[in-house]
C-alpha cells in the first residue's frame, strides 16, 4: 500500500489541522489496512467518503496499482452519526475473492444494529480512483475560502453559505472559484 | 510453564469434548453457551472495550476452574487495549505489563498457549510469578488470539487455586479462543474504521475554519490562497500560536464584526 506522495502530504495537512499530537491519520489508515488484511485475506482496499456541509471527501486506499482491476467483491455500509459524520457518509471495502465479505458484513450488520439491506454487497466493484488518494479536498478548500471572503464582506457563516447557494448557477464549487478569482488582486482600501 | 497446543503431549492426552463424565458434559454445555453468547454479542451495539470485556466474561464461564479473565489487544506490537472481567485480573495484568513479563506476553510473542499450575514457583516468569502469588493468584492459562499470520493479542484466564486448570480446561480454552479471535478481529477492524472516520471528520471541520480564515485574508489583501496561507503561517510564528488557533481567532473576530453590523442595521 502506497501512502506516499500527494496522499501523504494531504494526510499530514489534515493531521496538522486536527491539532492533536496523539492522532496521526497516516497511522490510522495503516492500522485499519493491517486489520482489514488480517480479517479478510483477499482485502484490496477501501473508500471512505465523509460528507461535510454537503461536500463529499473521499479517501481511497488501494493495496497496489493492480488492485482496482482485481476487485471481485465489495461491501458498502453507511457511517452513522455515532462517528460524528454527516448524512451520506459511507465506507466501501474491496476484496479479490468472491464472497469474501459475507461473514464480515454479517458481523458489521449486527455490530452497528443495521438492517441487512444497509450493507450493500458487490454494488461498488470499481473504486473511484486508480490509485490511493483523497478526492474533494481542493473543492472543500475553495468553498470555505469563498465563505471566508463573504464573511469578511459582512455575512455570517450561515448567510455566506446561503449566498453561495443563491449565487450558484453551475455548481457550488464553481461559484466558490469565481468569488475567489474576483477577490484576488483587488485589495480593499484600508484593509489589514 | 507448560506448553500446549496441537502436537504437544498434553494436547494428545486430552479426551475430546463430550466424551464421558458428567463433569465433561457440564463443561461442554458451559462452552456451548459461551460460544452462543459470543455469536450474539454483536447484537448489543458495543464498543470495542465493552465487547472485549464480554468476551473475557464468557471465557470465565467456558473454561472450568477460571475465576477471572483478561483480554489484551496489540497494536503495533504493543499492548493497546486491556480489559478484565474482575478487579483482581486488572491488578495481575497491571503487574504483568508494568514489568514487561508474564504469560500473556509470552503467549502473544510466541503464538502458543501457555499455562502454569503454580505461578509463584514458575521459573518462566521469575519476577511476575512471586508478585501475583502474593496476591493469591496461582494458576493461569494464556491463549493467543490468532488471525491468519498475525497475533491480535492474548486472553489470560486466571484462578486463585493451584493446579486449577487440567489439560481438558486448556483444550476448552483453545476451542473458545478461535471464535473469540474472529469476533475480536472484526470488532477491531470496525473500531479502527470508526476512529478514522471520526478523525477525518474532525480534521475537515478544523481545516474548514483555516480555509475560511484564508478567505478573510484574501478578501482583505487581494492575495492568492497560497499567499494567504503564508501570511497565516507568519502570524502563527509571530504570535507563537498554532495556525489553527490564529485562524479560528481571525474567523471569530470577522463573524463578530458581521453580527455587530447586523445588530446596528
Amino acid at each position: 500500500m502506497d501512502l506516499s506522495g500527494t496522499l501523504a502530504a494531504d494526510l499530514t495537512t489534515l493531521t496538522e489541522a486536527l491539532g492533536r499530537p496523539a492522532a496521526d491519520l497516516t497511522d490510522s489508515v495503516q492500522n485499519l489496512a493491517d486489520s482489514m488484511r488480517s480479517a479478510v485475506p483477499s482485502w484490496l482496499g477501501l473508500t471512505m467518503t465523509i460528507v461535510l456541509d454537503g461536500l463529499p471527501l473521499a479517501l481511497t486506499i488501494l493495496d497496489d496499482s493492480a488492485a482496482p482491476h482485481r476487485v471481485a467483491t465489495s461491501a458498502a455500509l453507511p457511517l452513522t452519526s455515532d462517528q460524528g459524520t454527516g448524512p451520506g457518509s459511507t465506507i466501501v471495502f474491496y476484496a479479490g475473492t468472491p464472497g469474501a465479505f459475507v461473514d464480515f458484513a454479517a458481523d458489521l450488520t449486527f455490530a452497528l444494529s443495521l438492517e441487512l439491506d444497509d450493507v450493500a454487497l458487490d454494488q461498488h466493484l470499481t473504486p473511484p480512483r486508480e490509485t490511493s488518494g483523497l478526492s474533494g479536498l481542493t473543492d472543500a478548500a475553495g468553498l470555505n475560502q469563498a465563505i471566508g471572503i463573504l464573511i469578511d464582506r459582512g455575512r455570517t457563516q450561515d448567510e455566506a453559505t446561503a449566498e453561495l447557494c443563491r449565487l450558484t448557477q453551475v455548481d457550488l464549487t464553481t461559484t466558490a472559484k469565481q468569488i475567489i478569482r474576483s477577490t484576488s488582486r483587488q485589495p480593499r482600501p484600508g484593509a489589514a | 510453564m507448560t506448553q500446549t497446543g496441537p502436537g504437544s503431549p498434553e494436547h494428545g492426552d486430552t479426551p475430546p469434548p463430550g466424551s464421558g463424565t458428567g463433569r465433561s458434559v457440564a463443561d461442554d454445555e458451559d462452552l456451548r453457551e459461551s460460544l452462543a453468547d459470543l455469536s450474539r454479542l454483536a447484537t448489543a451495539r458495543l464498543d470495542l472495550r465493552d465487547l472485549l470485556t464480554h468476551v473475557a466474561g464468557f471465557a470465565v464461564r467456558a473454561i472450568p476452574g477460571a475465576d477471572g479473565a483478561g483480554l489484551t489487544l496489540l497494536e503495533n506490537d504493543r499492548a493497546d487495549t486491556i480489559v478484565a472481567s474482575a478487579e483482581f485480573v486488572r491488578e495481575v495484568d497491571a503487574i504483568q505489563y508494568g514489568i514487561g513479563e508474564g504469560p500473556c506476553i509470552t503467549a502473544a510473542a510466541e503464538r502458543r498457549t501457555v499455562h502454569s499450575a503454580s505461578l509463584d514457583k514458575d521459573p518462566a516468569w521469575p519476577r511476575f510469578g512471586p508478585q501475583v502469588g502474593r496476591l493469591g493468584v496461582h494458576s493461569v492459562v494464556s491463549l493467543p488470539l490468532l488471525a491468519g499470520d498475525s497475533v491480535l493479542g492474548a486472553m489470560n484466564v486466571y484462578a486463585r487455586a493451584e493446579n486449577a486448570f487440567d489439560p481438558r480446561a486448556v483444550e476448552l480454552g483453545e476451542l473458545f479462543a478461535v471464535p473469540a479471535a474472529i469476533s475480536v478481529q472484526n470488532a477491531q477492524a470496525l473500531a479502527q474504521a470508526q476512529r478514522l472516520a471520526a478523525q477525518l471528520q474532525s480534521a475537515l471541520t478544523h481545516r474548514a475554519s483555516i480555509d475560511q480564515a484564508l478567505g478573510i485574508l484574501m478578501s482583505r489583501s487581494g492575495c492568492t490562497p497560497a499567499e494567504a496561507f503564508d501570511r497565516l503561517r507568519v502570524m502563527s510564528q509571530t504570535q507563537n500560536r498554532k495556525a489553527s488557533v490564529v485562524a479560528q481567532q481571525l474567523l471569530d473576530e470577522a463573524v463578530a464584526r458581521a453580527r455587530a453590523r447586523h445588530s446596528a442595521d
